[in-house]
């Protein structure tokens, strides 16, 4: 069985995607027998009033038969935008399973108090947080997307970033998604980090060694995702099928596969 | 020349159907004057596509094409969003063209964009032109990353005359004030035209939400030198189409408050012209589905217009610009 964690339908304004609509996601999880999928909106990162993207994509899940059981809805929710907590408890209501926030994108910081707030109400719901490190790649961003840029005085955010959060709620469930420039962080904080609470997904680039990421973390920490449609779709499933018997054990691979990720979201 | 109210207008060329339309601004039900010669509109300035920072209630061109034909508007001149953002201009223009198509044949005009800061524009103009079939372009400077000063804009824009299309240069798509906190659209100028245009007589350009980057004197510069034609969708404040055309000698000298500061009218960035915009330099366009199209319906009919100045408003400016 397989649960991608991290997948997206909607519109990203700087390029065109592919297989960007629940109808393909739909058709290529049949196709490569993903069971489930952990949805949410592209459009609201880019919207101030995040609630009306929650509103299509939960339309959408509902007037698709095929989506029955098989969409996990997230919901993008801005706690810098006034009456977040409204569209919270909406959501929690209408059967978001999670929360995603866009720090960078809604012009907010980690640790501000409203975000920390609103990570909190997520763990008195029982919603699991998604915390995305970087949507794409800076390399090749549009001029007006986000200004930091790898390699540069203002580089990406890492991990690092989000810590302060994560130090400040250390008990909320998180997923963190698309890990890219690496996952150092310092002894405390790496200790935090392999709580059980916590679940990195297999599509950033920053898991290119997985054998080494289990070794140091355990196959409970990590399930399959694809940041789909803005990366390709297999790679994150790779990830954990190239593992040889050695590295994984069969046992460890279904736990990335969907046992892992089964653990939050039931 | 005899003015007419928009009472009278209304009843005796649209028809009390358009009356209770536009006065109610209600577009629940399909015009129907039963008068053949009553006038129509042609839009020139509707967006087809996603607009990335909220959703729009007439997005997509079955549903903006249904809710334009409500409004007795027969012909739109359609750019897309993504024109604004994405770096693969010809796959944009590409889905423009598809996307118009989606609707009912002509109604749409699709202009295509260039985007003068990537390699190999003239490729991409010359199948607007060719490929495409396009009647002309639209840029957007302010977030295409190029200004009118780019060396390669003269020869642009005498590309763009030499192929009998209209230029569309777009000033602003959104209030500043209402712009995302990472998306900053870039300062530019169009005071460059007034000179380049003087060197392409027979350019054929045409200004949309331009009033935030023209100046009183600007405008008056490009109302006097060049043949430069303006759209309404940005005209602000009550009779304003009727004060751009009518000129502000009476008023120049008035004090504003604006941004903090007492300003006489002609330093305001987009204040009315201090002379008159003659009325066959304006064109009717809606800036729908970002801005609602009754909008600009009730800015036709706000103004006290004669009935010559609001049909060469609502259609026969935007005929002519297309077809000569």
């Amino acid at each position: 069985m397989w649960i991608d964690i991290n997948a997206y339908t909607g519109h990203w304004p700087y390029k065109e995607l592919q297989h960007n609509t629940l109808e393909a996601l739909l058709k290529r999880m049949d196709r490569f027998a993903v069971d489930k999928s952990v949805v949410a909106s592209l459009n609201g990162i880019h919207y101030k009033n995040t609630q009306t993207a929650n509103d299509s994509l939960l339309g959408e899940i509902r007037q698709h038969r095929l989506s029955k059981d098989r969409i996990i809805p997230f919901a993008v929710i801005n706690p810098s935008y006034p009456g977040w907590e409204l569209d919270l408890k909406k959501c929690a209501e209408a059967g978001f399973r999670g929360v995603r926030i866009y720090p960078q994108y809604h012009d907010y910081l980690p640790e501000d108090p409203a975000c920390l707030e609103l990570v909190k109400k997520c763990k008195e719901l029982g919603m699991i947080v998604g915390l995305t490190i970087r949507m794409v790649d800076s390399r090749q961003r549009s001029w007006l997307d986000l200004p930091q840029v790898a390699g540069t005085a203002m580089g990406e955010w890492t991990l690092k970033n989000f810590m302060p959060l994560i130090r400040a709620v250390p008990d909320a469930p998180y997923f963190i998604l698309n890990i890219a420039n690496g996952l150092v962080v310092d002894a405390a904080d790496s200790d935090l980090l392999k709580k059980e609470n916590i679940l990195f997904d297999t599509s950033g680039r920053s898991l290119s060694f997985m054998p080494d990421l289990i070794s140091q973390y355990g196959a409970g920490k990590f399930a399959f995702g694809t940041h789909s449609p803005i990366l390709d779709y297999l790679t994150g499933m790779l990830r954990i099928e190239s593992l040889r018997s050695g590295e994984a054990s069969e046992h460890d691979k279904e736990r990335m596969r969907s046992g892992n990720a089964l653990r939050f979201l039931s | 020349m005899k003015k007419i109210n928009r009472r009278d207008f209304c009843t005796a060329a649209l028809g009390t159907a358009l009356v209770t339309q536009v006065s109610g601004l209600s577009a629940g039900t399909p015009l129907t004057t039963g008068k053949e010669d009553a006038p129509f509109i042609i839009d020139t300035n509707v967006s087809l596509g996603n607009w990335p920072f909220r959703t729009l209630k007439y997005a997509g061109a079955e549903k903006l094409g249904a809710k334009l034909k409500k409004h007795r508007i027969t012909q739109a001149w359609a750019g897309h969003f993504d024109a604004l953002f994405h770096k693969n201009i010809d796959a944009v223009n590409e889905a423009l063209v598809n996307e118009c198509n989606r609707f009912e044949k002509g109604f749409f005009q699709p202009f295509g964009t260039v985007n003068l800061a990537w390699p190999d524009w003239e490729e991409t103009l010359r199948r607007c032109h060719e490929n495409y079939k396009m009647k002309g372009v639209r840029i957007y400077p302010s977030y295409q990353t190029f200004n009118l000063t780019h060396p390669d804009f003269p020869r642009f824009l005498s590309e763009v005359t030499r192929r009998k299309m209209i230029l569309q240069i777009v000033g602003d798509m959104d209030d500043s004030r209402n712009f995302h906190p990472i998306v900053n659209p870039r300062d530019y100028s169009l005071a460059p035209l007034v000179d380049m245009l003087q060197n392409e007589p027979n350019a054929r350009v045409h200004l949309l939400y331009w009033n935030v980057r023209v100046s009183a004197k600007l405008l008056d510069d490009l109302m006097a030198k060049t043949r430069v034609m303006l759209d309404t969708a940005r005209i602000e404040s009550a009779g304003g189409v009727e004060a751009l055309l009518e000129g502000n000698q009476n008023q120049r000298d008035r004090v504003f408050s604006f941004g903090g500061m007492e300003q006489t009218i002609s330093e305001i960035p987009w204040s009315r012209a201090a002379k008159p915009v003659p009325a066959d330099r304006l064109t009717f366009g809606s800036h729908a589905p970002f801005f609602p199209v009754e909008n600009n319906l009730l800015k036709l009919f706000e103004s006290e217009l004669t009935l010559e100045q609001t049909r060469a408003i609502m259609e026969a400016n935007a005929r002519k610009l297309i077809t000569t």
